[in-house]
């Protein structure tokens, strides 16, 4: 008996239950056809990418044959299969669905017919959810689209994608920003400093048709370009110089890594080099001081030193294996934008990433640990025995010093507690600790920095014992070894490193690195160019920037983010030539906001803003609050206070007591070495800066792959309120009385300064009524809180 | 990964780039909804509506830090009394923090029976003793961790490690600003210092900055960072640079009317300059009656500056902060300033219970006779208890960190009054019936604010993250 393929389609289920059972030995079962809506329809609710009742999940392929709890399908034994019985419903407490409509008789019969069959399951009926997701699919580089250059400029293949999808929609760029825009524009973004009125007049004035991509030349060389884009970076590696938790300890050493990161981008680093560093750099030749502060990436994150050492063996178990969570989430995260850490207690809920996964890439890192060796006075190094010696030779002295000096401290403190009713004595006493703790903090400074050797904060390694896979993720609940490996649904580079259970430690971290830099990842080159695009337009082409998997979202321009990830590769993982790419596209140049002079925008502007409001498609620059520490450089850099010094020991605005916890006293004072850029403020978790807080500068500890400014009354009292701002309003105001005779010149040389053009007349007819009556320092007052100060377009 | 979304009238003009952050979740878009109109804040449209009705729409969280022991406040154990100095046997290998556990010991308090309810209170409470008949004290809570921090962190922000956004941002993100002029969730520290992690405990995570608890120290000379006008700056002064303010950012809005976060900034000057007024006037006291500050204690040489706090948590609420947390205890350290009894529960104790008992107590009692109490929830918790035996050898008066059983209690809006729920087994070393996890505790207390722990939902770093990560169920035997 046969049917036709015409004949089934609909109607399948119908003439199966009519036929005799011998008879369904020769129709195939149609997997796609046949049984996959029966699941959608009736299981998914309970055993898809949402829940998993009883562990089992049958819209993956993978999923569904391993079975929950129990095994659910056996191939050939239909009758047999847990699935078969409970949908006939046998056992009235199992039956499934248990509530809503039952299944039909003809749709069991299919059902078990399928398994009977053997269950074929094509590969490429997996859903969403295998090798067709398109993050996981290799990358290919599109051939650019052909536009109509008539109606809008072409600088370069990335303004060929974005313009094709504009038409597609009916719609157009917007035509170039004015100069003095742009390198406002281009300047904040690249560096991270605003630039004088001598560069913007410059800029304007220069009759050269390539004027422009010089300036971006000028800026991509400049060694401050590396502080601006290390910051984002660090955002990513969550990079802190505490341990957070009880008693957030400072990591004296842990700059090495921050430098590491700046030097790297001004060196223009290939990316597959930074990445092979930052995961094996201490371990893969040539080993050198630079590629060992790289593999502080690993260690970047908070730490619970306490409960590593509590006598709880359970306690200490569950710690570290917390901490390895930590570990893998910020490395798969960072690297290949996927979720790994969701698989530890079951099977990824929406990325096809099986537990085994989760532990194969945790046996990757099993043998990094933050610290196990004793602490020496807050730093914990990698260093050989010759080092060790050194060490403590070296610390001797300072360590003698110190504990003296902690003595007088924990004096003071009885004293203090003594004279806790004596309000003049306890000033007394209090200013007494507070000379005694800033002695303490130079010394303990003095100690970590006077160091003949280079120290770097990157953790202890030791080889691991074989990696256990812990059902449901419970440390009391061990089951089958795993070895080192990658991403199973990988196909190439094959997630296999070939390496036992007893793989040597840094080895295992080397393949894990090659396997990452591989060409053919299809994660890596895409996740990093969306980063880069991100910092430059606002959002990227993907909008979450460290989720490619199925709970992120889609990418707004697939092809161009495919193009450029090939380029990327292409042209030697170059950062610098994305960077090139991206700002001299005119995409990245046209303006943000309609000039009234060109007549046929605004209409355009509302209909776009009508079709695409939030400018996805980028028919405009995307405008933007610019971030805390940026505000603060920029403050800083035009109050001419900016230290510009680079790289070496953080900055540490604050003296420190320690009773078992670090505590850290805040100030805020007007020296050069707390002048420099906010790079370098030290990130102590409990030390954070309340004003650099109110402008959404995140916690060290939180991986943060995007900010999210805000606008809030917290916000405005810090830029109105704070000592430092206020400062900075002032030391403009003196410095600009000295520069300049006359309230008119200098409102609008404040004008220049601060926001890069010329005062409106009703400006600076508000400004000289200001300043005569209130003094220049409140006009300066006024510019650093504008929004235009606050915001670049 | 969608929560329903909700939607209000304001929502079309709500700032594109902050609500592009977090489509899909559709509260945290609507938690922006302050921020809008020229400048002008509006307290009805700024709050949103919950799930579902709401029992309580404001809450009052009191935390003790540091671990009160259980068994020597709100868990009786005639049977530990018994066993006294004898070994705890059977209960499987003894795992505590400092792995030194010693003898079991009886209450260093006697215990009475209490009110209607006929709960059990040591004595250590005097004050609180009387309250009972308001309260659902569980018995039966489970913690995660037995350290300090992850335990502060988890009973704060559901997640043992640092970088979640606490209970109070949640409830913020979620129900919104009910205040025009103070910020929606305010933390009063101890007066004797912050607690350790500090504002990790009142973090927005990674929600959007104004979830973020702001701390109001009543010690400090500015209330509240940044506060004060610099006292170089003239009032005139201040005007008139506003004034110029104004008109720049006016004319730079007026450039890009799409972007509402330009506008949003006009609005935050109005509310900064109004709290600068707003916050001083509810720490001022004056117009409290001579009873009310007996009732606290106000002017008591020991407790008046704690007392402080805990009078200042009902002004706030009564003013419309919507998440009020008041700290019992501050860090750990030597001397300690909590409730870390591990060299003498009793002293310790004493110490401490002191601190917390009649302010604690009035808090109760004030908002009850103002009716308050039927719309404002009050928490009271600790991150775990103590080890029901001693910590080290025989002569030891301390007691070690404890997560297998602890005490909470809840009372007010929402909750079951003048009940004990769930049990601590024979001695006070594991939860017996009913055990409630945090978890539990944190999806119970939202569901009394109207809201379903399981949609309140944030997208972060490629995961909807809950308050109450992928566990908790809601303990109906607390609701009333």
């Amino acid at each position: 008996m046969k049917f036709t393929r015409p004949l089934l389609i609909g109607a399948c289920c119908l003439l199966l239950a009519a036929i005799p059972s011998r008879a369904a030995d020769v129709v195939m079962v149609d997997f796609v056809r046949d049984i996959q809506p029966i699941f959608a329809k009736n299981c998914y609710s309970c055993h898809g990418p949402q829940k998993q009742k009883g562990g089992l999940r049958l819209d993956v392929k993978s999923f569904a044959l391993a079975g929950g709890k129990e095994a659910a399908i056996l191939p050939g034994k239909g009758a047999d299969s847990p699935l078969i019985k409970n949908v006939v419903g046998a056992d009235p407490e199992s039956v499934m669905p248990p509530k809503g409509e039952r299944l039909t008789a003809a749709q069991i019969d299919i059902l078990r017919a399928w398994i009977d069959q053997g269950a074929a399951w094509p590969e490429s009926a997996n859903g969403d959810l295998s090798k067709n997701w398109w993050s996981l699919a290799p990358v290919v580089q599109p051939t650019v689209p052909s536009v109509n250059s008539a109606n809008a400029l072409i600088r370069n293949p990335i303004d060929a994608f974005i313009v094709a999808k504009l038409t597609e929609k009916g719609l157009a760029p917007s035509p170039e920003a004015k100069r003095s825009t742009l390198i406002r524009r281009l300047k904040l973004d690249l560096i991270g400093l605003p630039p004088t009125p001598e560069e913007v007049r410059a800029f304007v004035d220069d009759p050269d048709q390539a004027a422009y991509e010089k300036l971006v030349e000028t800026y991509l060389q400049s060694p401050h370009y590396g502080e601006r884009w290390a910051r984002h970076w660090l955002d990513v590696a969550r990079f802190a110089e505490s341990d957070g938790f009880e008693e957030d300890m400072q990591r004296p050493h842990a700059w090495t890594y921050r430098d590491y990161v700046i030097r790297s981008f001004n060196e223009d680093k290939p990316y597959n080099q930074f990445v092979r560093e930052q995961i094996a750099g201490d371990a893969i030749a040539p080993v050198t001081a630079q590629s060992i502060a790289a593999t502080g990436f690993l260690v970047a994150g908070s730490w619970d030193a306490l409960a590593r050492v509590t006598p709880s063996a359970l306690g200490r178990l569950q710690s570290r294996e917390e901490q390895l969570e930590e570990m893998v989430g910020a490395v798969c995260q960072t690297f290949i934008g996927l979720t790994v850490q969701c698989a530890r207690c079951h099977n990824h809920k929406f990325d096809p990433i099986p537990q085994t996964d989760y532990y194969r890439i945790k046996a990757v890192f099993e043998g990094v640990d933050h610290g196990l060796k004793p602490k020496k006075q807050g730093a914990r190094m990698l260093l050989d025995e010759a080092g060790e010696k050194l060490w403590i030779q070296h610390t001797a002295p300072y360590r003698g010093r110190i504990s003296e000096l902690e003595k007088q401290d924990a004096e003071l403190v009885k004293r203090l507690a003594d004279a806790a009713k004596d309000s003049s004595r306890v000033q007394e006493l209090k200013a007494e600790q507070a000379v005694l703790h800033t002695s303490l903090t130079n010394v303990r400074t003095a100690m970590a920095t006077n160091f003949p050797v280079t120290m770097a904060f990157v953790g202890d390694r030791e080889m691991p014992k074989p990696t256990v896979l812990f059902t449901r993720g419970d440390i009391t609940q061990p089951a089958q070894h795993v070895t080192p490996g990658g991403l199973a649904v990988i196909a190439s580079p094959a997630a296999d490193f070939g390496l036992d259970e007893n793989a040597p430690e840094g080895l295992r971290r080397q393949r894990f690195a090659e396997w990452l830099v591989n060409p053919a990842h299809p994660l890596v080159a895409r996740v990093a160019v969306n980063r880069i695009w991100q910092y430059h337009f606002g959002t990227g082409l993907v909008e979450t920037p460290s989720d490619f998997g199925v709970n992120g979202t889609r990418p707004s321009h697939p092809e161009l983010l495919d193009w450029l990830a090939a380029e990327f590769v292409r042209r030697g993982w170059s950062i610098k030539a994305m960077h090139r790419l991206m700002v001299n596209s005119a995409a990245y140049r046209q303006a943000s906001v309609p000039a009234v002079a060109v007549a046929p925008f605004p209409p355009q502007n509302e209909k776009a803003a009508s079709i695409d409001a939030d400018n996805r498609l980028l028919w405009r620059f995307p405008s933007r609050r610019i971030e805390g520490e940026i505000v603060r450089d920029m403050m800083l850099s035009v109050s001419g206070s900016l230290n510009l010094q680079m790289g070496g020991p953080s900055f540490a605005p604050y003296t420190v007591t320690q009773l078992n916890t670090y505590f850290y006293h805040l100030f805020d004072k007007d020296e050069p070495i707390y002048n420099r850029r906010s790079i370098y403020r030290i990130h102590v978790m409990t030390a954070r800066s309340p004003f650099l807080d109110a402008l959404d500068c995140p916690s060290p500890a939180i991986i943060t792959p995007k900010r999210r400014p805000t606008t809030t009354p917290i916000q405005a009292l810090a830029l109105m309120n704070d000592s430092f701002a206020i400062r900075q309003a002032e030391t403009l105001a003196r410095n600009l009385a000295a520069e300049i005779p006359g309230v008119e010149g200098q409102v609008k040389r404040a004008f220049e300064i601060v926001l890069c053009r010329a005062p409106t007349a009703s400006e600076l007819a508000a400004s000289m009524k200001l300043a005569g009556e209130h003094g220049m320092k409140e006009v300066c007052w006024a510019l650093l809180n504008s929004s235009e100060f606050l915001y670049f377009r | 990964m969608h929560t329903p979304q909700l939607i209000t009238s304001s929502q079309a003009l709500l700032d594109r780039r902050n609500f592009l952050t977090n489509t899909g979740t559709g509260l945290g878009a609507i938690a922006f909804a302050w921020l809008l109109g020229n400048g002008r804040a509006q307290a009805a449209g700024t709050a949103h509506a919950p799930h579902f009705p709401a029992k309580a729409k404001r809450v009052i969280h009191i935390f003790s830090p540091g671990g009160m022991s259980h068994v020597d406040t709100f868990d009786y154990k005639p049977e530990l009394e018994k066993a006294d100095g004898k070994s705890l046997e059977g209960k499987g290998q003894l795992d505590t923090f400092f792995g030194k556990p010693g003898m079991l010991r009886k209450s260093v308090y006697g215990f009475k029976q209490y009110g209607q309810s006929g709960a059990w209170v040591s004595d250590l409470f005097p004050h609180l003793s009387t309250c009972v008949d308001d309260m659902a004290i569980i018995r039966s809570m489970v913690a995660k961790s037995p350290a300090h921090q992850p335990a502060c962190y988890q009973m704060n922000t559901g997640f043992t490690l640092a970088g979640f956004p606490s209970l109070g941002g949640w409830l913020s993100y979620g129900l919104g600003c009910e205040s025009d002029n103070l910020p929606t969730f305010v933390v009063l520290p101890d007066p004797r210092g912050l607690v350790n992690g500090g504002s990790a405990n009142w973090s927005n995570g990674f929600l959007p900055a104004e979830h973020q608890g702001t701390v109001l120290d009543t010690s400090a000379d500015n209330l509240v960072a940044d506060l004060k006008t610099p006292a170089q700056i003239t009032p005139a002064a201040r005007t008139a640079s506003l004034g110029l303010l104004a008109q720049l950012n006016r004319a730079y809005a007026a450039e890009d009317p799409a972007d509402t976060s330009l506008h949003a900034r006009l609005g935050s000057y109005e509310l900064a300059t109004r709290m600068q007024s707003s916050i001083p006037e509810t720490v001022d006291f004056r117009d409290e009656s001579p009873a009310t500050r007996a009732l606290y204690g106000l002017d008591h040489p020991v407790i008046g500056p704690t007392a402080r706090n805990f009078l200042l948590a009902r002004r706030l609420v009564e003013r419309g902060v919507r998440f009020v947390q008041v700290y019992n205890g501050g860090a750990l350290g030597s001397p300690r300033i909590n409730w870390d009894g591990h060299e003498n529960v009793k002293e310790n104790h004493d110490r401490q219970g002191q601190l917390l008992d009649q302010p604690c107590a009035a808090l109760l009692k004030d908002l009850k006779q103002r009716g308050m109490l039927n719309d404002t929830l009050v928490i009271w918790s600790t991150e775990f208890g103590r080890t029901p035996f001693t910590q080290g050898d025989k002569n030891s008066l301390g007691r070690d960190h404890h997560q297998h059983t602890f005490t909470c209690w809840l009372a007010g809006a929402g909750v079951k009054p003048g009940i004990c729920f769930g049990t601590s087994d024979e001695v006070g070393y594991k939860a017996a019936e009913n055990p409630v996890t945090v978890y539990d505790f944190h999806a119970t207390i939202l569901h009394i604010l109207g809201l379903d722990h399981e949609k309140l939902t944030f997208y972060h770093n490629g995961i909807n993250r809950r308050l109450t990560d992928v566990h908790g169920k809601v303990v109906n035997g607390l609701l009333a």
